[in-house]
């Protein structure tokens, strides 16, 4: 019995061999390279040395992108939940072909290269696109909306690519309440608004706290659509990051930068976990 | 119009899709009186209980509680109290929070919720779980939570919804106790739904018989039990042997009959009449019939009224305080019960005789079947 356990084992751990070449091999060895060129001079061969970092922190630019960054990604995970919440309840209580097909929906988008799906916003949103030429010419407005190339527009961006996370994160856990608790607070006499409130929204915060904390992780780290609907006035550090190294060709800073990124967002994430996992949600909702 | 009802259904009807569920249903409950709905799934009891909690709407008839006609209100805004098969406890809220949340939404001041709380949890003896949370709690617990919630409004009706169905027997037993003291004490009118005879026996002033959407017979456990008012509610509560007959002839008392495999035997008259050549269906309830040793000593002579059949024992049960006998008459297969003795025993392949009085034996219009 031992033997067969040990056997068992090791045939499970054989399994995991391939997987754990390729995290090695393209995701953990490149970043630890990167933080050598963060740290040392001479990409990474160098003495070591610190002041790419100083750099970041003296010059309040780095810092204020940084503080543009959390914002934009705040701002889509607020939108995100506002505007996915309401499809994700829907999905919850719909039959199942309508779950199906709404899940089908809210993933087409992402059938397309995010750079064609950003073009289709600037057709929509431009100065001379769909809703601008649409409200001018119903005389709702008369000059063309900035809807584009600001950090409105990096948002609606962000929120299109990033809604589904939130929705499916989000109907998953509504999905997983006993119908018959709306029920029994029914009838002790919570009207539709006090269920939801009392009922609802707590026992659906697994899936809001897995939705934010996935949309807010993306929206961080994206760089097509803040670089295509931004343009170059809303920098984001990804962005910034890539021109370090590509455009300056200082790649110190840019890992550096994209070090920070790393390590905002890990604060952020973690801050935030502890926010919510409070005693009673973990009582709660830990199996 | 004397009397006042707590609860009174006139004429409901509902229909799911081209299905009637609830056909023609018509009750009245006095204040305090527990009634409950018996049947097998599908009867309609549940739906009919839901349309009482305002879930489900009647297409047809009135609904009144406490006088006050329901038609349209929804459920928040009914004052009831219900308990659910499965507990139906809010997992993210403490045994106190739960209990207290019906009270928090009537606007009750802080420390009268903690007094009220505190109270009725003395009532369903929990009064030390308040700071836990319900899937920290057994199966039995937590449904006398969900009692003690549904009670802490002091509702003006208590809904049950086979309350009971989730727990072990040993459990059901203790909780149905206490929620038949529970319910005379306060006095509640509850309506109870169960799909088990026992439990509806053991709890109800008044049993209503459903079937396939329709009231087969409103009465006491007594009146279920003894008078079924139908050949389904003989069948469906307690055991019955039945037999399919055809009239053969009769008298001011009895009724003769010959079964299908050519047994002749007489039952009792009640109020509907027969034409010789009727078909239909005669039941024996096991209890009522005694079981002697063929040949010995105490064998009953032939005598009007007297049923009697001879068999042989096929299979014997011992169930404690009775026994079951299986006994094999021509090609009737009759089921016995017959108290316990360690003096007169029987085996299996014994020749037996059966007999029965004419008035235990119950007779119905044959079922279409």
């Amino acid at each position: 019995m031992p033997q067969l356990k040990r056997s068992k084992g090791l045939i499970a751990m054989l399994l995991l061999v391939p997987g754990l070449i390729i995290i090695l091999g393209v995701f953990v060895l490149p970043m630890i390279y990167m933080l050598m060129i963060s740290l040392r001079e001479d990409m990474g061969r160098g003495a070591w040395t610190l002041v790419s970092y100083a750099h970041l922190f003296q010059d309040s630019y780095y810092l204020e992108i940084l503080w543009r960054t959390v914002k934009l990604s705040l701002y889509t995970v607020v939108v995100c939940l506002l505007l996915g919440y309401p499809v994700a309840m829907y999905m919850a209580q719909a039959a199942p072909k309508m779950r199906g097909l709404i899940t089908f929906l809210i993933l087409s988008p992402h059938l397309i290269s995010v750079v064609i799906r950003n073009f289709g916003w600037v057709v929509i949103l431009g100065d001379d696109g769909f809703i601008n030429n649409t409200l001018m010419s119903l005389g709702i407005i008369s000059g063309p909306l900035r809807l584009l190339y600001n950090e409105l527009g990096v948002v609606i961006g962000l929120t299109d690519s990033l809604i589904v996370y939130m929705v499916l994160a989000i109907s998953t856990s509504l999905y997983a309440i006993d119908s018959s608790l709306y029920k029994a607070a029914g009838i002790l006499g919570a009207s539709r608004t006090k269920q939801f409130f009392s009922i609802t929204l707590p026992l659906s915060l697994p899936g809001i706290f897995a939705g934010t904390t996935l949309v807010f992780s993306l929206a961080m780290s994206s760089f097509v659509t803040p670089a295509l609907m931004g343009g170059t006035s809303v920098k984001v550090l990804p962005v910034l990051a890539y021109e370090q190294m590509m455009a300056s060709l200082d790649w110190s800073l840019g890992a550096a930068i994209a070090f920070l990124l790393l390590g905002s967002t890990i604060l952020l994430v973690t801050i935030f976990t502890r926010l919510v996992e409070t005693k009673r949600y973990k009582e709660v909702f830990s199996s | 119009m004397t009397k006042s009802y707590d609860v009174e259904l006139h004429q409901i009807r509902k229909r799911f899709g081209s299905t009637t569920v609830v056909d023609n249903f018509n009750l009245q409950v006095e204040r305090g009186e527990c009634v409950t709905f018996l049947g097998p799934s599908g009867c309609g009891k549940t739906t009919t209980l839901n349309m009482l909690a305002g879930f489900l709407e009647p297409d047809e008839g009135t609904l009144i509680i406490k006088g006050k006609p329901m038609n349209g209100v929804p459920a928040n805004k009914r004052d009831l109290g219900m308990v659910f098969q499965t507990y139906s406890l809010f997992p993210h809220m403490t045994v106190a929070e739960n209990v207290a949340y019906g009270l928090k939404l009537r606007k009750v001041s802080k420390s009268e919720i903690e007094t009220r709380v505190r109270k009725v949890l003395d009532v369903v003896k929990l009064p030390h779980l308040t700071d836990r949370y319900p899937k920290q709690l057994s199966g039995g617990q937590r449904q006398r939570i969900a009692i003690a919630r549904a009670l802490v409004t002091e509702p003006s009706l208590l809904l049950l919804d086979e309350p009971l169905s989730n727990l072990d027997a040993k459990l059901r037993e203790e909780l149905r106790e206490e929620i038949k003291r529970l319910q005379q004490e306060i006095g509640v009118t509850t309506i109870f739904v169960t799909h088990d005879q026992e439990e509806a026996m053991y709890m109800s002033d008044r049993i209503v018989v459903l079937d396939h959407g329709k009231v087969e017979q409103i009465g006491t456990p007594e009146d279920i039990y003894q008078q079924p008012a139908t050949a389904f509610v003989h069948e469906f509560v307690g055991k019955s042997n039945g037999f399919q007959a055809v009239i053969t002839g009769g008298d001011e008392h009895h009724w003769r009959l010959k079964t299908t495999e050519g047994m002749t035997f007489s039952a009792k008259r009640n109020d509907r009449l027969y034409n010789s050549g009727d078909e239909v269906s005669v039941y024996v309830r096991p209890e009522y019939i005694s079981l002697e040793k063929v040949g010995s000593m105490q064998e009953t002579a032939e005598e009007a009224g007297v049923n009697s059949i001879s068999g042989t024992v096929k299979l014997l049960s011992f169930l404690g305080s009775f026994i079951e006998v299986i006994v094999e008459a021509g090609s009737h297969i009759i089921t016995v019960r017959t108290n316990y003795s360690p003096i007169i025993s029987f085996a299996e392949g014994e020749p037996v005789k059966l007999s029965w009085n004419a008035y235990q034996a119950n007779i119905f219009p044959r079922k279409e079947a």
